[in-house]
């Protein structure tokens, strides 16, 4: 049957529903190190150190707890052993010569 | 409308309130500017709380919800490394700069005042809040809030907020910070 003039076609309500995107591609990026006077913890030691000196840090926790942290310069390799991962970095530094 | 997917978003939330104390705010007055432009019909329903003694505490909500810094997030992942402890930020700082916050802030703009010690707790799960209050020793116009990582001058900023819109306090104000972090799960 043909519509009157003034009738309106019915809207069917339509769930609009999300469109799944992949996620965006992870961006890793570096920081440089904090200044020499700058450095507060562990992290700030190492990643001075990585800076100063060129190497890889890489490092772990032995059977005993002690915190080993190493630098690695690819045809030589310096190690820094603590309790803490503060004394195992600081102990790094001292081997590299530096004073903090 | 679209989604992304695989993303797992950590989001935060500063919220703040305002105490002003006894004998620095004239009650009355404050309402009749304030009650009329707001439509206020009584004195809670703005947040603002007026105690009988002139004190108040002005409930701001929710102000801002970004941002966490490259430099926070690289402490993170030093703490997946044992080389930082994730719970030390947990000092507030306050500053009256106004500019943006940018994931590549290290410090406030312009920092005021002595930083403040949080009290920690997890609301849920998945959330880490820290409640910090800084009292002010002079006239601000507060304009920004940061988390760091430790209570004296610099250390490492994993949070900038601005607080919009600004805070005016005079010496004897505090602010209280309520800053909560949520991780979520899935992806």
């Amino acid at each position: 049957m043909d519509r009157l003039p003034f009738q309106r076609k019915r809207e069917v309500p339509v769930d609009i529903q999300p469109v799944a995107q992949p996620a965006p591609e992870p961006v890793p990026f570096n920081l440089p190190a904090k200044p020499k006077d700058q450095l507060s913890d562990a992290g700030d030691v190492l990643h001075y150190l990585e800076e100063k000196y060129g190497g890889k840090s890489d490092g772990w926790k032995e059977p005993d707890g002690t915190r080993v942290f190493r630098l690695d310069f690819g045809d030589d390799r310096i190690t820094g052993r603590g309790k803490t991962a503060l004394e195992a970095v600081q102990h790094l530094a001292k081997r590299l010569g530096e004073k903090l | 409308m679209t989604e992304s997917v695989g993303v797992l978003p950590i989001v935060s939330e500063l919220s703040i309130k305002h105490f002003r104390p006894k004998g620095q705010f004239h009650k009355e007055r404050f309402w009749e500017r304030w009650a009329h432009k707001y439509g206020l019909d009584d004195r809670e329903r703005h947040g603002i709380f007026i105690y009988d003694d002139g004190a108040y505490v002005d409930d701001y909500g929710v102000v801002c919800r970004r941002v966490v810094t490259d430099a926070g997030v690289a402490k993170l992942v030093d703490s997946f490394r044992n080389l930082f402890e994730p719970e030390n930020f947990n000092y507030h700082a306050f500053g009256t700069g106004t500019t943006a916050e940018a994931a590549g802030d290290t410090a406030l703009v312009t920092e005021v005042e002595t930083r403040a010690t949080g009290v920690q707790s997890g609301p849920a799960a998945n959330q880490y809040r820290t409640v910090g209050t800084v009292s002010f020793t002079a006239t601000r116009t507060v304009g920004e809030h940061g988390v760091f990582s430790q209570l004296a001058a610099g250390g490492t900023l994993w949070d900038r907020s601005l607080v919009t819109p600004t805070v005016g306090v005079n010496n004897g104000d505090a602010i209280e910070a309520t800053y909560t972090l949520t991780i979520n799960s899935g992806g």
